[in-house]
């Protein structure tokens, strides 16, 4: 594409953008995150890698979809030229509105997706139609999972599932809307979050079942005792 | 729900009072009426149970917990305590977006499916949010940098360091 192509192709996504944001109330821009969650926060899309990834699948639904829609045609346009005639331009039309349509949808999916992780907290928002945002603490963390599909592997991306004790989703209801399950998707650097993550899990003393912290504080040290007992220590071997 | 129109007038807000939300806004009766609507014929089965909900529905936001109950046939009551909640979610869709109104599903670690209580229609979920998620286990707690042993392992560790360097530097 050409720069003046692109430029233009970048306005008219920000049109669309603005259109969404005021007539549909998207909201534009970085989440708003609680005040809880503000110290050493990291706020992040998926990777572009992702972007690529979504759009290969656009290129190759396109592709089987065109040319059905091609051989369609032209089976028409033997049987009868002039139906064939008539039907040229719905024909272009199912075939270019639909990808048009899709391409953006996909670019507007990539660009709502946010992440935000800090030592505490995790919060995750997805969603055009419906805005869906879920927030957890670190502590209340069970599991980490993370998958990744013959495609993602090949595109270098991970989806990282992470779970709380919480209820998972009853029927007809979406995982992302209701459920203890925190989705991830298109993570370039999952080894690193679920490293993370994991590290706080694994510090943590309780069950993340809502034990009291007050009461099992006393006894336990935390991470950050932890770090400093060890440069206590490094400091010792350097007094020797 | 006046109260947080008038707040977000103020340049500096307050931190939300969540003991002064006790009703769902007024416009969440507007949006089962839309909602209903769209069951076309059998909009009054719809809309009935949803309008008793509404004019029963009841928040009680305390220091340790939150309790919700509705219905008037059929009385439920729940009751929660913040240290328990493993879930915070905000959900909007284009009609609530519209109507300035948000959805908080959350929950604890019962095994039963879906949200375990779901706070609706609230005007700006966001102090709302940010309330219930700094009253969660681990958003803040007593394990912060901040406790007194952590500091004295600090003091601890400088009082080393400057033992340390002042040795180095007679040296």
């Amino acid at each position: 594409m050409s720069r003046a192509a692109e430029r233009s192709a970048e306005w008219i996504y920000r049109g669309i953008w603005l259109f969404l944001v005021q007539c549909f109330r998207v909201p534009n821009g970085p989440p708003k995150l609680p005040e809880a969650m503000m110290g050493n926060l990291q706020v992040f899309h998926p990777s572009r890698k992702y972007l690529s990834y979504m759009k290969a699948y656009f290129w190759v639904g396109l592709l089987l979809i065109d040319v059905a829609i091609l051989v369609g045609w032209v089976a028409i346009y033997l049987l009868d030229s002039t139906a064939g005639w008539l039907l040229a331009v719905p024909a272009l039309l199912i075939a270019v509105v639909p990808d048009i349509v899709a391409y953006i949808a996909i670019h507007l999916r990539y660009d709502t997706i946010w992440y935000a992780v800090n030592n505490r907290g995790l919060y995750v928002r997805r969603g055009i139609v419906v805005i869906c945002e879920h927030t957890i603490t670190l502590e209340n963390i069970q599991n980490v999972s993370v998958k990744r599909g013959p495609i993602e592997q090949l595109f270098g991306i991970a989806t990282v599932v992470v779970e709380t004790a919480g209820a998972s989703t009853g029927d007809g209801e979406s995982s992302i809307m209701v459920g203890n399950q925190t989705i991830m998707v298109g993570l370039d650097n999952a080894d690193e979050v679920r490293e993370l993550l994991m590290s706080r899990v694994r510090t943590s003393t309780s069950a993340g079942l809502g034990d009291d912290l007050a009461r099992t504080q006393t006894s336990g040290w935390v991470p950050d005792d932890l770090e400093l007992l060890e440069a206590i220590r490094d400091e010792v071997r350097l007094l020797r | 729900m006046n109260v947080d129109e008038s707040k977000s007038d103020q340049p500096d807000p307050t931190p939300l009072d969540p003991e002064s939300i006790t009703r769902p806004d007024d416009a969440l009766l507007v949006y089962y009426f839309i909602i209903s609507l769209l069951a076309v014929v059998a909009f009054p089965i719809v809309f009935v149970p949803l309008f008793i909900r509404f004019k029963t529905m009841r928040y009680r936001f305390d220091e340790s917990g939150v309790s919700m109950c509705w219905g008037f046939f059929f009385r439920r009551e729940i009751y929660l305590t913040y240290g328990r909640l493993q879930d915070i979610h905000v959900t909007r869709n284009i009609l609530e977006r519209w109507m300035g109104l948000a959805k908080i599903p959350i929950q604890t670690a019962s095994g039963s499916s879906g949200a375990t209580m779901r706070i609706e229609g609230i005007r700006d979920p966001e102090p709302l949010r940010d309330f219930l998620y700094s009253q969660m286990r681990g958003a803040k707690a007593a394990t912060d940098s901040e406790g007194a042993a952590t500091q004295l392992l600090r003091d601890i560790r400088d009082e080393l360091r400057g033992l340390r360097e002042e040795r180095e530097a007679a040296k």
